[in-house]
């Protein structure tokens, strides 16, 4: 059964379609399905070429000039000078990629770790588990602008209920959204917000282990922590591989929250890296530097995939039998 | 084996499966876990309570500390307030006019592709479906600023056109992926029996798939409106007359307007996600089911 | 299997659905197109495009004049005007939707009004139509309006000191005075400052002395005794106050355009902007927001205006667009003063605002003389620079118009001092190259010595490298028009 644990790479269903054909040429049914195919996938593949591939090799092309949106008919060819300038002149898009990669590391991070522990301690059977797991699920479903103020007014150093939930138990008050230090958590501890959603993919493969397994293993005089680290952490790295990457790269894109509470700031302490490049492309107008910007990020997300991909070899373990 | 095996029927307390051993599901400790859960559950309705009780609040109590959960003085008029201090209904009606299409339109071309590479055979399908799971990890910056630029070409910024035709072209990506895998889950026999009676692809499409996958479909409806209705960026680079904003364009400069009245922005706020809310708690059960089969973020 | 009549609905449903919810799509697209900016065959009678919210103009008690005006211009010249109104309030909304526009090719005809920072943001882009040739076939001279604003209006950073080019009609002024509170000058045995610009013995050094005493801790002991205690401040002796703006009085300068230089890290930059930050680190005696805040009875998101308000600000700075909100309602006795004087010179603030044409607009001449209209026909200028915008009119003719139209609603303060101040007032906004994006990256320089986290040595020093660079690659990739 193909379900989550299945990484986005393998393509685990086509497999199943590739049944050998009968005939060594092709009949005129299976041209027939074949130009159905492909007419059910025309609206994709317009899309797909118009917005997806178009847009790429325009970004590719634009990279390399001077493109200024106020300005476009005076574009010329800069060659690579727009990369050399990002990467070693403007501190900015350093400083961006620094900050945007320690929210992602925290935010996956601390999502994967309370994730697993409130699927671990849900799994441990309760009654009204669908009111819970409402609860839970419930930050899913909003998101936003709307949130982004909810958490902003949360924030708030004076009077916001962070604020005091911290005088509750008598620890000092903190600027959150205010402070350098403080930004970048305040922004994890609003994403952890949304934990309910790996939580709950973990949830249904943990209960999917079979419970013989952990009893032959108690039989064998396995203690808890070597249940829980033999059994069930294996089980779940396939899930957790997901969570990697798609947060990986979902969390790189961060915009929205960072407009608008912070604006990148206090002193550019939350300039994430698509902020910064909307700053140069709808702000400065540098559309073509901007261009660069954005592929110097699909090449480092590409480069993290593939590690993660890689190593995944090593710790993700296929029930298919051993890491693959 | 009709459909994956799902949490939701295995949940209702009946197995307990306990990660860390039979041995420690005594009572205590599964009364510790229990008020840990809850104590979580609580932490995660806070913010949201705490949003509905700031809303009710008169503006001069809103920084009162301590703080209090419930207003000492309850005032409902901040919620007419609130919708009149900015053209709220207007801008509400422009999110829903971009959002019924962007849904539709997914959910439509979504579901048609999907099929296409869950049953149907054609050369190259499989590079293309790997072309698929390429296009979910692409970010989205690329794009962008080309985007930007051919729909400026085209004429459409300041239009609600770049917002509302790619969703009928190809209706996302993970959809597509998601889609895929849940038809994969469909057994074939009823499509062999209509294909045997000469039904065409559309037809097996309309009357034997969609129909078994309410499921699916209604995840990628809800999750598709949750992320339109709360789009920022895209409105933000293509709307640009004040009174088209979008309900989220509007909240934003809407705190910056009459020096930020907590009271009614969190009354707003609030207003503007019940829709939201209230899709989620139509499709839950649905949706829970969906997120455990694909792990959709 | 279900019946097939469900099956013929479902699939009926599903054909219809695409095309009806397409068309309220379609509506709003074709509703956009109708609204959007003039197609040139029909600019001979669509209207004119004003884009209000480059920082000012749309708060409730400036619409009226504007709308009425707009009015007024319609019936006298026959072409309507229609206000683009965009309600963020630093104007940054304003100033992507203008770049956007202009790629898109439907811009704004007129941005009024428009600071000088927000015309400096756009000058090397040729976004604003230069005005000298229309006004010298309308006759208009340059010197009906004040000197401050024409010169600002130039912008000699760029087109050069020598240059005819103008590229906004000035719309309002703002000079800036101080305003204090007489009753704690009072309580604390301080004399109230002179009440004549560059008054002796009116300097940086006097203006410290009396803040201290009007600096007090709990128990009472202002910040100039031993034992006074810094972290229990009731009332401070200066709030609402633009350290940055100290350094003026340093005589420091930000762009030099002979050498092409920034000059950021001045010693006399360096020297003004630690002083202004002593002044609320070192010697307690400033408030910034986060202090106001603990001292104001009721915070909320304006903690200067409260702490002002609730009396425990001694001193703050005046611009003319505060006086409709740190002026009025005050219960207690106030008035105002011309700014001290620094070690170098006397320099006091100037805002300016002004109308522009958008060079991308093809409504060109009547945008023109929507403005002439507007700015310089006295009696509408008037209207519209103190009703408008609660600003001075920088008409010179119309100098007076903001003591009368004001008197009334300040008795007993003394409004002149705002006019005598025009000698001493330098705007601060001018271009220089990389404008934007130097003014961007400040804040992460100037914040911590803001805070008192490290000196205005280094941190400037740092800003200046930073900077120059952004400076010298503009040069690289433009030219200045000489």
């Amino acid at each position: 059964m193909s379900t989550a644990a299945a990484p986005a790479g393998t393509s685990a269903g086509t497999a199943a379609d590739d049944a050998p054909p009968r005939r060594r040429r092709r009949s005129r049914a299976s041209r027939r399905e074949a130009w159905a195919a492909y007419g059910f996938l025309s609206p994709w593949a317009i899309g797909f070429v118009g917005l997806t591939v178009g847009p790429i090799v325009a970004s590719l092309v634009l990279s390399f000039t001077d493109y200024n949106l106020l300005d476009a008919g005076d574009t010329s060819w800069v060659g690579t000078d727009n990369y050399r300038e990002a990467l070693t002149e403007d501190r900015l898009v350093l400083h961006s990629l620094k900050v945007t990669a320690y929210y992602a590391t925290l935010a996956v991070a601390l999502d994967l770790v309370v994730g697993l522990a409130v699927a671990l301690l849900l799994n441990t059977g309760l009654r009204a588990i669908g009111a819970i797991r409402t609860i839970y699920y419930l930050p899913a479903a909003v998101s936003g602008v709307a949130v982004s103020l909810l958490w902003l007014w949360i924030f708030q150093p004076s009077s916001g209920l962070a604020n005091a939930m911290l005088d509750l138990v008598g620890l000092p008050r903190i600027d959150w959204v205010y402070s350098t230090t403080w930004v970048i958590p305040a922004f994890v501890l609003m994403s952890l917000w949304g934990v309910g959603r790996s939580a709950f993919i973990y949830l249904a493969i943990l209960q999917r282990i079979p419970t013989n397994l952990y009893e032959a293993a108690a039989v064998d005089g396995a203690g808890p922590f070597t249940r829980f680290r033999r059994i069930t952490l294996p089980l779940v790295t396939p899930a957790i591989f997901l969570n990697l990457v798609l947060g990986i790269i979902s969390n790189f894109q961060t915009f929205t929250q960072a407009f608008v509470i912070s604006e990148g700031g206090p002193a550019n302490a939350s300039l994430f890296y698509t902020l910064y490049l909307y700053r140069n492309a709808f702000r400065y107008f540098r559309v073509g530097y901007a261009s660069a910007l954005a592929w110097i990020l699909f090449a480092l997300l590409l480069a993290l995939t593939l590690v993660a991909f890689r190593s995944s070899r090593r710790w993700v373990y296929y029930e298919a039998g051993g890491a693959r | 084996m009709s459909f994956p095996k799902v949490s939701g029927a295995k949940v209702s307390g009946a197995v307990t499966t306990d990660a860390l051993g039979p041995r420690l599901t005594g009572r205590w400790s599964r009364r510790i876990c229990a008020v840990v859960i809850v104590a979580g559950a609580a932490a995660v309705l806070a913010p949201l309570a705490w949003m509905i009780s700031t809303s009710l609040k008169p503006e001069s109590q809103v920084f009162r500390t301590p703080i209090e959960w419930v207003p000492s003085t309850v005032r409902t008029e901040n919620y007419r307030e609130a919708v009149s201090l900015i053209p709220f209904w207007r801008y509400a009606l422009n999110s829903l006019v971009i959002a019924v299409p962007v849904v539709i339109g997914t959910v439509a071309t979504s579901v048609a592709v999907a099929f296409a590479f869950a049953r149907m055979r054609a050369p190259g399908l499989g590079w293309l479906f790997g072309l698929v799971i390429a296009a979910i990890m692409l970010p989205g910056e690329v794009t962008l600023v080309p985007s930007f630029l051919l729909f400026n070409e085209l004429g459409w910024v300041g239009t609600y056109l770049p917002l509302t035709v790619p969703a009928w072209l190809g209706g996302g990506a993970f959809n597509i992926f998601l889609l895929r895998q849940y038809f994969l889950t469909i057994p074939r026999e009823q499509d062999e029996l209509a294909r045997v009676e000469g039904h065409s692809h559309l037809s097996i499409l309309l009357r034997v798939i969609v129909p078994q996958s309410w499921p699916a479909v209604a995840v990628v409806a809800a999750f598709e409106f949750v992320h339109v209705w709360n789009d920022f960026l895209g409105p933000l680079l293509y709307i640009s007359e004040a009174d088209r904003y979008t309900l989220p364009l509007g909240l934003n400069f809407y705190k910056d307007i009459y020096n930020t009245q907590w009271a009614h922005l969190m009354a707003a706020s609030l207003l503007a996600l019940l829709p939201c809310i209230v899709v989620f708690f139509l499709a839950q059960r649905a949706f829970t089911q969906g997120v455990v089969l694909t792990g959709r973020r | 299997m279900p019946g097939m009549t469900r099956r013929q609905l479902l699939r009926r449903g599903l054909t219809l659905a695409p095309a009806m919810s397409m068309w309220p799509a379609l509506l709003a697209a074709c509703g956009d197109d109708d609204d959007g900016g003039g197609d040139a065959t029909d600019s001979q009678n669509a209207a004119l495009q004003i884009l209000v919210g480059f920082g000012t103009g749309n708060a409730p008690n400036q619409i009226p004049a504007q709308e009425e005006l707009a009015a007024a211009f319609e019936e006298a010249r026959g072409r309507a005007i229609a206000f683009r109104r965009i309600p963020d309030v630093d104007g940054q909304e304003a100033q992507r939707q203008l770049g956007v526009s202009i790629a898109a090719g439907n811009p704004a005809d007129i941005i009024l009004p428009t600071g000088v920072f927000g015309i400096s943001l756009y000058l090397d882009q040729d976004v604003w139509l230069d005005l000298a040739p229309y006004l010298a076939d309308a006759d208009i001279d340059l010197g009906l309006f004040a000197e401050a604003a024409t010169a600002a209006a130039k912008v000699p950073n760029y087109f050069g000191p020598d240059s005819d080019v103008i590229v906004g009609i000035p719309a309002g002024l703002f000079t800036h005075t101080i305003a204090y509170n007489k009753e704690l000058l009072a309580a604390a045995g301080v004399d109230e400052p002179p009440h004549q610009w560059d008054a002796a013995g009116w300097d940086y050094g006097r203006l410290l002395e009396i803040t201290k005493a009007l600096t007090l801790d709990s128990s009472g002991r202002n910040a100039a005794d031993a034992g006074f205690d810094p972290g229990d401040i009731v009332q401070f002796g200066l709030g609402h106050w633009d350290t940055g703006l100290m350094a003026l009085g340093y005589g420091a300068q930000k762009y030099d355009p002979e050498t092409r230089r920034l000059l950021l890290d001045s010693d006399e930059n360096i020297e003004g902007t630690q002083f202004g930050a002593d002044l609320v680190n070192v010697h307690h005696v400033l408030a910034n927001d986060q202090l106001a805040a603990g001292v104001a009875a009721g915070a909320g998101d304006q903690p200067q205006l409260a702490a002002w308000k609730s009396g425990k600000l001694a001193i703050i700075d005046m611009c003319g667009c505060d006086l409709l909100s740190y002026g009025v309602d005050n219960d207690f006795e106030w008035d105002v003063a011309p700014w001290p004087k620094g070690p170098a010179k006397l320099v006091s603030t100037l805002n300016l605002d002004v109308g522009a044409v958008v060079a991308a607009s093809d409504k060109r001449d009547a945008a023109f003389e929507a403005l002439e209209f507007l700015l310089v026909e006295p009696a509408n200028a008037r209207k519209l620079a103190t009703k408008g915008y609660g600003a001075m009119s920088p008409l010179r003719s119309e100098e007076g118009a903001f003591l009368t139209e004001l008197e009334s609603e300040f008795p007993g303060i003394d409004l002149q001092l705002f006019l005598d101040a025009f000698p001493f007032s330098v705007n601060q906004e001018g271009w220089f190259p990389a404008f934007t994006q130097v003014n961007d990256a400040g804040g992460e320089f100037l914040d911590p010595i803001a805070l008192g986290d490290a000196p205005a040595a280094d941190q400037l020093r740092e800003y200046q490298r930073a900077a120059q660079n952004l400076v010298d690659r503009w040069f690289e990739e433009n030219e200045l028009p000489s």
